[in-house]
């Protein structure tokens, strides 16, 4: 059985169609609504991969990111930003962070699906 | 004014001392050396007097300049401040309420498009299930083909055993004309025996008739005779017998010969013909089966497409999360100028003596704090997916 998977996002219509997206194709999904809820999450369960936006209220992505990579259980689990933001230096400070990869919003469903099939076989 | 009538003043006064002075040292230049020393002196003193004044007056003048616009920048900025405020804060309160409005419509799309997929997939999972059935009918018990096989050959061999059936009721009815042949012949020969009986019965009366004519010696012949004549009363008895059963045999022969008749007469082609509507109505109905199971193919492929389409739906809709963002990003830039209003208006209550400097050091704070915002979030023109980039 796949893991699950966990979103991090502030935004609910995001996580809904996140969920719907990946649902659909048979994954099991979390949600929390910013960075700090998305670590209590990932330290009380365990994810096969987690989708993070990074702006938001609480804690951003990329700290959520640092903090993750600092616990021995998610030194290597796929942690993918999913965000508005696509500037470059945005991106090397999400690679600095131990971000595994840079998805721009908006997301094609399919592509999405792709990705989750790459990163998680 | 006092400065040039001192003056004309001081010469008249200078003029009249030089003289004396003059006259005193008997000599005019001495007198006009003083004169003009003193009035020298007297020069400096009232110039310094009147620039005094001048700068005196000046002062005056400016702070009461001062005065008057200090009143005015502060009614202006506190008229600035009430509108910026209560403009700021309108439009902070529409850009909720947009934000609100869209998130409230994205999340009821959602859900709808979740439905419909849901649907869709139902749909699909129906459709395949039904090409399924139909995909491999030649070797399916339940399949609609193999009913239609069966079907047609039942109807085959039910017209082979009416054929069959026919043959042999003709057959049969011809046996049948035999035996009524034969019962006749029987009849013909019954007659026969009749004819024998009433001639034995004859020759036994002729008997009877010379043995009573022989007397004593004949009584036995007579006897004999009697018993012949018995004889063939009972044979008469018998063929009459017979031929009553004759005649209810040959009536049971012609109800079975016309019975056979009817069933021989059967039309075969009936059957045929039955067999050829039922066939073409199982074809029919194969037809539009196949033709079922092509509508169905196309279904299943338009609910795929619809799928397609429901994915570019949820790419499009995630401008709400763009729009979000942009707008929160508006509202804090509104929030800026309100608070420029209002802390350039502090400043101005503040500073009533006209202090410059503090005012544009709430000016600096201010847009050091604008500049904070000069990070979008959102960079993004349209809603076309985004780059996907993996580390």
């Amino acid at each position: 059985m796949a893991k699950k998977i966990l979103i991090v996002d502030d935004s609910p219509s995001i996580r809904q169609m996140v969920s719907f997206t990946l649902t659909t194709a048979g994954y099991q999904i979390d949600e929390a609504a910013d960075g700090k809820q998305g670590l209590t999450k990932a330290q009380a369960g365990s994810y096969g991969l987690i989708f993070t936006d990074q702006n938001m209220p609480v804690m951003d992505g990329l700290t959520m990111i640092r903090s993750l990579r600092a616990l021995p259980a998610y030194k290597t689990v796929p942690i993918l930003m999913l965000t508005t933001e696509s500037g470059d230096e945005m991106k090397s400070q999400g690679r600095a962070a131990g971000a595994s990869g840079w998805l721009v919003k908006p997301f094609d469903p399919q592509k999405l699906l792709d990705v989750v099939k790459r990163v998680m076989p | 004014m006092s400065w040039k009538l001192s003056l004309v003043a001081s010469a008249v006064v200078l003029a009249v001392v030089g003289a004396g002075i003059g006259k005193l040292a008997s000599s005019p230049f001495v007198g006009l050396a003083f004169a003009f020393a003193v009035f020298v002196m007297l020069a400096i003193f009232i110039a310094d007097r009147v620039i005094r004044d001048e700068i005196a007056e000046s002062k005056n003048t400016r702070h009461k300049d001062g005065e008057t616009l200090n009143k005015e920048a502060r009614n202006f900025f506190s008229s600035l401040r009430s509108l910026l405020v209560n403009q700021s804060e309108y439009m902070d309160g529409e850009a909720s309420r947009l934000q609100n409005i869209i998130g409230d419509a994205i999340g009821k799309l959602i859900t709808s498009f979740n439905e419909l997929h849901v649907l869709l997939q139902k749909q699909l999972s129906i459709a395949s299930e039904l090409t399924a059935q139909h995909a491999d009918s030649a070797h399916d018990d339940r399949s609609f083909q193999y009913l239609v096989t069966q079907v047609s050959d039942v109807l085959s061999q039910f017209v082979e055993a009416t054929a069959h059936t026919s043959t042999a009721s003709t057959e049969l009815a011809e046996r049948m004309d035999l035996i009524r042949e034969k019962v006749d012949s029987i009849s013909g020969i019954l007659d026969e025996i009749n004819g024998i009986a009433g001639q034995t019965n004859l020759l036994a009366l002729n008997a009877a008739i010379e043995a009573a004519r022989a007397g004593d010696a004949g009584r036995g012949f007579a006897v004999v005779a009697d018993e012949v004549r018995a004889l063939s009363g009972r044979s008469a008895g018998f063929a009459e017998n017979i031929r009553v059963l004759m005649l209810e045999v040959n009536t049971a022969v012609r109800e079975t010969e016309s019975a056979l008749g009817r069933l021989a007469k059967r039309d075969v082609s009936f059957t045929l013909q039955s067999k050829q509507q039922v066939e073409n109505a199982m074809q029919a109905l194969e037809g539009g089966n196949q033709q079922i199971v092509q509508v169905v193919k196309q279904m299943a492929g338009i609910s795929q497409q619809v799928d397609v389409q429901i994915n570019s739906a949820i790419t499009a809709m995630q401008f709400q999360d763009m729009s979000h963002q942009l707008l929160e990003h508006l509202r804090k830039r509104l929030n800026g100028f309100r608070e420029m209003g209002e802390s350039s208006a502090r400043a101005v209550d503040k500073n009533q003596h006209g202090d410059w400097a503090s005012m544009r050091s709430v000016l600096q704070e201010c847009s050091a704090q604008l500049e904070a915002l000069e990070h979008v979030p959102v960079r993004q023109r349209n809603v076309g997916s985004g780059d996907v980039e993996l580390f």
